[in-house]
């Protein structure tokens, strides 16, 4: 049914003023899945895209950027599907990746004393560009863009658990790339604490 | 906190209490805000008593909020908010130019 021109004004006035604004946050989660700029732009276009046309399925009072994530990712998905390429690792494929990260790099619980000697800003930004998926995209929406585990549970379309996991994965894996960096600095080796956050407890020895 | 215990746990395991494994392992939930009430409450209780979690939960905080920098330092570039806008008016959006959110 087509809206009159007081309907669409409206229609394109809320869109404006609710959607728009959260074009920022849109392309750094679309940036953070794509890692490449021109990737990102395209999907950032699809995205806003398919909000305006189903804008008026959108939930007034709910939450405007939630709802756009999700449909960057699908849009982000849709784009792999056409391309063949399969980046969606199966759980179990998850938790054996960072399995074999943890082995490789020894211990994953700590060099914390050795990262409060950095500055994190620039190393931390190129950390989160290397981090694998899918644990970028759960950090890319808790810590970069403060989304509850609920929310982003939603969004990436997985139980809270499993973006906890992905989450507190992607955490220690970036405290690992930083400890690398620093050590390429020329930084003393910390000092490991017993246990990491989010980590089974290990038995003493 | 002017005392600070010579056992880092022995003051901040108490009745209810939560001890030094828990809190480190909950540390990022506690830091998210995520625990339940009873949860938060007993962590915060232990992390203002014990000499061994609190330098732990400060170093944590500190890594969470320099992650949660990043969103300052990148924003989508003109050249992509130029593109949506130009998309957006194919399929029929008219922007309110007086507004300017299309410019920002």
């Amino acid at each position: 049914m087509a809206l009159t021109p007081a309907e669409q004004r409206e229609y394109d006035s809320s869109f404006e003023g609710e959607a728009l604004p959260w074009l920022d946050d849109v392309y750094r989660f679309a940036l953070s899945l794509t890692r490449n700029e021109a990737d990102a732009d395209d999907i950032v276009q699809e995205t806003y895209l398919r909000a305006y046309r189903s804008w008026h399925t959108f939930e007034r009072g709910s939450d405007a950027r939630r709802w756009l994530f999700t449909i960057c990712r699908n849009a982000f998905l849709r784009t792999r599907e056409r391309a063949r390429h399969q980046v969606e690792l199966e759980d179990g494929d998850v938790e054996a990746v960072a399995s074999q990260v943890a082995e490789n790099t020894g211990s994953a619980s700590g060099d914390d004393r050795l990262l409060t000697r950095l500055d994190l800003g620039p190393a931390l930004s190129q950390a989160l560009g290397r981090l694998a998926e899918p644990f970028r995209s759960a950090v890319t929406l808790v810590d970069v863009e403060d989304q509850s585990y609920d929310a982003a549970a939603e969004i990436l379309g997985v139980p809270i658990g499993t973006v906890r996991s992905r989450l507190f994965r992607g955490r220690r894996l970036l405290q690992q790339m930083l400890t690398e960096y620093a050590r390429d600095a020329g930084l003393p080796t910390p000092i490991t604490p017993a246990v990491a956050p989010g980590a089974t407890p290990q038995p003493h020895r | 906190m002017s005392d600070v215990p010579k056992d880092p746990c022995a003051a901040a395991v108490g009745a209810g209490a939560v001890d030094c494994t828990i809190v480190l392992q909950q540390l990022w939930e506690y830091l998210d805000s995520e625990l339940g009430a009873d949860g938060m409450h007993a962590i915060r209780t232990h992390l203002a008593l014990c000499s061994k979690c609190y330098p732990q939960y400060d170093f944590e905080k500190g890594f969470l909020e320099a992650i949660a920098d990043c969103r300052c330092t990148t924003c989508a570039p003109n050249d992509v908010r130029c593109h949506v806008i130009e998309a957006l008016r194919r399929a029929g959006f008219c922007p309110d130019e007086r507004a300017g959110a299309v410019n920002q």
